[in-house]
């Protein structure tokens, strides 16, 4: 309902303005014409009541619980949650007012300094006398050596393949001189042998 | 019955061991005013009587919380008036009825209502109070039918009693008009 409808009740009573309603209801019953099945109400209670019993009884089902508790456990149970409450706080120390309480105490004061002054000098001194390691590179092995690793994983058939490449192999190429084309060539003997 | 037996009633009700017996007689004391009140709001018997029902299971389980700084039928009355509204408004929604429209369903059902035997100027009476909004509906049952006072309906509805009046004065001239037509 809003306001709007309560700025506009009229003055009149309402009996004033509607006799032939009013004059109704002088006349009518209190059914107003309604009726109701013969013993309707002398029946209704019992019918109440009996859909009430057939509801679920929570309070009794509750009352039923399956699960138990040791002996004395729920007079013991609030000590218990409190001495872990005041243990709890007694190891919660935090990091500022532990600080705090260092610097306030004169010899874990000095204590600090002296320690933080040697942890300074002594990786100070590490990090500025540090040994600085080169791997240089090995000098070349010499000529023979390499001719004798090269003729070790020559094969035949694959040089005899190599001899039948006229485009590959040109005619300057001496007997004993393969080793150094292929140095020269820049062929790896490896990948080669791994491509036939 | 006055307050006080009321109060009787609810302390009986509170004590297991007389708890049904004192709600029977709850039920016995204001089941035909709730009856009759849904009745015209719901207009069908069968209806009236399954609300009925519930509004009284749905007390026993919470009259054990009732704070009686209201009184116990305001209380009453206010559950019956909203399970009416609540079956009306399930009812449009099951058949689909558009809103406003729930009303001209009841006046049909009225019509063919073996359950009402008024004359033909009671049926012209309450054909004329449905085709008020259902609010104004229900109040103008509580206060011409049941007689209520505009406090006791303000406190069942939740509204002001500006309001309740202005809405059952306008409630009466239409039907007032409804019944000159006729």
């Amino acid at each position: 309902m809003n306001k709007e409808s309560e700025n506009i009740l009229p003055n009149e009573e309402p009996e004033m303005s509607a006799p032939l309603l009013f004059n109704l209801k002088s006349k009518m019953n209190s059914d107003a014409g309604f009726t109701t099945p013969d013993g309707y109400f002398h029946s209704l209670p019992s019918e109440v009541m009996k859909k009430i019993e057939s509801l679920p009884d929570f309070e009794t089902q509750a009352k039923a619980n399956p699960f138990k508790t040791p002996e004395g456990y729920f007079d013991s149970l609030p000590t218990i949650i409190q001495q872990r409450i005041l243990d709890q706080n007694k190891n919660k120390k935090p990091a500022i007012a532990w600080l705090t309480g260092v610097f306030n105490n004169p010899v874990p004061k000095y204590a600090v300094v002296v320690v933080s002054l040697f942890l300074v000098i002594f990786f100070s001194v590490k990090y500025f006398t540090r040994t600085i390691k080169v791997d240089y590179v090995q000098e070349a092995p010499p000529t023979e050596q390499l001719e004798a690793f090269y003729l070790s994983q020559l094969d035949e058939n694959v040089l005899s393949e190599v001899y039948a490449e006229e485009s590959i192999i040109s005619e300057d190429v001496q007997e004993n001189g393969i080793e150094n084309y292929l140095l020269e060539n820049d062929i790896d003997l490896i990948l080669l042998s791994e491509n036939l | 019955m006055s307050d006080i037996e009321d109060k009787e009633l609810l302390e009986q009700f509170r004590n297991p061991e007389t708890k049904s017996y004192a709600f029977n007689l709850l039920m016995r004391k204001y089941q035909q005013r709730l009856y009759w009140h849904i009745r015209r709001i719901v207009i069908d018997h069968d209806d009236a009587n399954d609300i009925v029902q519930n509004v009284f299971i749905k007390v026993w389980k919470a009259l054990v919380n009732f704070r009686e700084d209201s009184q116990l039928y305001t209380w009453l009355y206010r559950i019956a008036t909203n399970e009416s509204i609540s079956f009306l408004n399930s009812k449009k929604k099951r058949f689909f009825i558009p809103i406003g429209d729930v009303e001209h369903e009841l006046s049909g059902n009225l019509s063919n209502d073996h359950n009402f035997n008024g004359d033909q100027i009671m049926m012209k009476l309450q054909q004329a109070v449905l085709k008020l909004p259902t609010q104004q509906r229900i109040i103008f049952n509580m206060k011409y039918f049941d007689g209520l006072k505009y406090e006791e309906i303000a406190v069942i509805l939740k509204l002001t009693t500006g309001a309740l009046k202005a809405s059952y004065h306008h409630a009466v001239k239409k039907i007032e008009k409804q019944l000159g037509k006729n």
